[in-house]
């Protein structure tokens, strides 16, 4: 059974199956590129049809109805190889071809791009995929066949790209198909040769005055062989970035493989920290089962990626038309399944965190006999740590897992004595699995005399994953005692109480004692006490007053400048006022040589020549006029 | 100098003039035309013809009507225009001389 398909040729319709069809489409099609450019084009590609019709309709009968491949093979065989369609390429003899026969020489400079990659089984080892690309690009398939050697030594890349490849790529069945498949190759001496050609004519033009009144014709004609000259520059870029598509596919396949199977293989050194990272996910997080199932299910998670990235590079790089509804819609299904095997374990991860638990020890301390406690970290550190398990606090080593999440405090002790008490805390699918843990993890304080050294991590056995285990440490002291805290503190210290809320950083390199109402400072000075805030006050503080100090002194000059003003202004009333002035001082003179006292006289003196500086009332209309001129001056 | 092109060379002149020759005895199909030139063996498949046959309407040496057909769609009806008759007339000397030049040249010996 085969579905036909109808069609309407110069106005008849026929029934073609499928096959035949897409032959007879792919046909017409190559005529029509092969004719491109031709002013006649349409015509010819009409009468084409027609006869073909013609032919057709005397190949059909009351009892034949459909149209076979049989049926488009002989009417093909008839009618000719497409480049039969264009007329023998002879010199321009006779005046009234040579405008034709330019378009055809331009032509078929311009269609050469049309081409499409297919397999070459007529030259195949494997599929056929190196002969096909090597027509493709132009090139001997012998030197594709070496890079897919040379990439099979490379991690085995070149065997899955051209799988892949031998998948994707369709195989040159028909006569048109491999001739598309050959076509002209796409290099820059065609390149050049379609610009000549442009060349060549703007000569012609030129030369010829009849054909003057086409230059608006041979314009546009220009303009289209610069439109496919950037068509081809575009194409090239769109391949470039296909390829790099590509390559970041198969690369990140290559990853997830060797997540898989053990890291043994590793493209580029810690390539997105992925190495560690898995190895974190495998030691830190997940359980024995379930290992192999999460890195399952986030590989199926990244197949959709990786084939899209892939498929899509393989479309961009070859233009290729091909149908890939299926691999698209296959590796989501499958990214999909993968992404229900992540959430699966993630929920049993989840799980492992439902119930929580603690447990208690309590280590003495050996009395000191009234000396300081001095408190700092055992920097006898048993492992080594790296940049990433510094970030996530957790290190993995040989013997047991480190993990630093530590809390330690101060506090007052109820007994005579100090002690040590140590709260451990872990999470787990029922609280007796929680308590377990709990009890699994191992800490460990020192004492030398007055000396306690305390470790930063505590310890938990390999097998052991990490279940939010935390611990509280508070080291009790009673009043009346005094600890010293080292710098070394700093990462385990947590909000330790004291009498002056002093944070834990300025806690650091001071002397504490416990008192009835809690911790005290006893060596530190008056001004200690949030000394940064003092800081930045006194800094503050500092450029308020310069900037007062500016502010004054600007004033200060432009009551400088007022006073000068004022004088100015008020000179003839000065003089007024000094010969009123002068007036009185005269009378002034002869009582005095009547009443014989100097010094009544030099005072009154002094007030008469200060007082018309002093005594200006701040709003007097002078003032407002002086300022304005003031602010029109600056 | 491929054998083929000068082949090709020699046969197009010829084509066009054996096309309006068929057409001085009267108005033709292009399928007659085809036929003709297929039993005189000039032309060995059909596609090369159409291009052709519009590159000569085109040039103004044919014409076509359109005639309904029984069988097919409708056909062209090419008949020669009188630019195309004195066209024919003038490559019928030339192909006379030309019997004549090759008869001469070559058998001399």
């Amino acid at each position: 059974m085969n579905k036909t398909i109808n069609i309407n040729l110069a106005g008849i319709i026929f029934h073609l199956d499928e096959g035949a069809y897409k032959k007879l489409t792919s046909y017409l099609q190559s005529i029509k590129d092969r004719l491109k450019g031709d002013p006649g084009q349409e015509e010819i590609i009409a009468d084409i049809e027609a006869r073909i019709a013609e032919l057709f309709s005397e190949k059909l009968d009351k009892v034949k109805e459909v149209i076979n491949m049989t049926d488009v093979d002989q009417v093909m065989s008839v009618m000719g190889n497409p480049e039969d369609y264009e007329s023998e390429d002879d010199e321009q003899t006779s005046s009234s071809q040579s405008n034709s026969q330019t378009f055809r020489n331009y032509s078929s400079t311009s269609h050469s791009f049309g081409r499409k990659l297919y397999r070459n089984t007529d030259d195949k080892v494997f599929g056929g995929v190196a002969s096909g690309l090597g027509a493709y690009f132009g090139i001997d398939s012998v030197w594709i066949r070496l890079i897919w050697v040379f990439l099979f030594f490379t991690w085995g890349t070149g065997v899955l790209l051209y799988i892949i490849l031998w998948i994707v790529i369709p195989e040159a069945v028909t006569t048109s198909q491999k001739l598309q498949m050959k076509g002209e190759p796409i290099n820059v001496s065609n390149i050049e040769r379609s610009v000549k050609n442009v060349g060549e004519k703007v000569g012609n033009m030129a030369s010829d005055p009849k054909l003057g009144n086409k230059i608006g014709n041979f314009v546009e004609r220009v303009l289209n062989a610069f439109v496919s000259l950037l068509n081809f520059v575009l194409k090239f870029a769109f391949k470039i970035i296909g390829i790099a598509l590509m390559i970041l596919g198969v690369l990140i396949l290559i990853s997830f493989l060797g997540a898989i199977f053990g890291h043994e293989i590793i493209v580029v050194d810690n390539m997105f920290g992925l190495y560690d990272v898995s190895g974190y996910i495998d030691r830190m997080l997940v359980v024995e089962e379930h290992h192999s199932l999460l890195i399952l299910g986030i590989v199926m998670m990244m197949i959709a990626t990786v084939v899209w990235l892939i498929l899509g590079g393989i479309k961009l790089l070859f233009n290729n038309k091909t149908s890939t509804k299926i691999p698209l819609i296959g590796s989501a299904l499958v990214s999909l399944v993968g992404f229900m095997i992540v959430g699966y374990v993630a929920l049993s991860l989840g799980r492992d965190f439902r119930n929580s638990a603690s447990t208690t020890r309590i280590n003495d301390v050996d009395s000191i006999n009234g000396k300081v406690f001095y408190l700092t970290v055992n920097d006898n550190r048993p492992y080594e740590v790296d940049d990433l398990s510094d970030e996530l606090g957790w290190t993995i080593a040989e013997d047991g897992h480190f993990h630093g999440d530590i809390e330690l405090n101060i506090g007052k002790s109820d007994k005579d004595y100090a002690f040590v008490k140590e709260k451990y805390k872990a999470k787990g699918r029922t609280k007796k699995d929680a308590l377990d843990r709990a009890k699994g993890m191992k800490y460990s304080f020192e004492q030398s005399d007055s000396l306690l050294l305390f470790d930063d991590f505590f310890k938990m056995d390999s097998s052991e994953k990490y279940r939010n285990q935390e611990m509280e440490i508070v080291f009790y002291i009673p009043v009346g005692m005094s600890i010293y805290l080292d710098n070394d503190m700093e990462d385990i210290i947590y909000d330790i109480d004291n009498v002056t809320n002093t944070r834990d950083d300025h806690m650091l390199d001071h002397t504490w004692l416990m008192t009835q109402s809690g911790l005290v400072c006893t060596d530190c000075s008056s001004d200690f006490f949030d000394e940064e805030d003092d800081a930045d006050a006194s800094r503050y503080e500092q450029e308020w007053n310069e900037e007062a100090e500016e502010l004054e002194k600007e004033r200060l000059e432009l009551e400088k400048e007022n006073e000068e003003l004022e004088e100015s202004q008020d000179i003839e009333r000065l003089q007024q006022e000094v010969e009123e002035l002068r007036k009185q001082n005269e009378k002034l003179k002869k009582q005095k040589s009547k009443n014989n006292t100097g010094t009544k006289t030099r005072y009154t003196e002094n007030r008469g020549f200060h007082s018309p500086l002093y005594i200006l009332p701040v709003n007097s209309p002078s003032i407002v006029d002086h300022n304005q001129s003031y602010g029109t001056r600056v | 100098m491929k054998i083929e092109n000068t082949k090709a060379q020699m046969r197009k002149g010829v084509l066009e003039f054996c096309i309006l020759s068929i057409l001085v005895n009267g108005d033709a199909y292009a399928s007659d035309i085809i036929a003709t030139l297929k039993e005189g063996k000039m032309i060995v498949v059909e596609g090369t013809l159409y291009p052709l046959l519009t590159r000569l309407k085109n040039a103004g040496l044919l014409a076509y009507r359109w005639e309904e057909s029984k069988s097919g769609p409708p056909r062209k009806y090419y008949s020669l225009t009188p630019t195309g008759a004195s066209f024919l007339k003038e490559l019928d000397t030339t192909w006379n001389e030309l019997v004549k030049a090759v008869e001469v040249t070559t058998s001399k010996k």
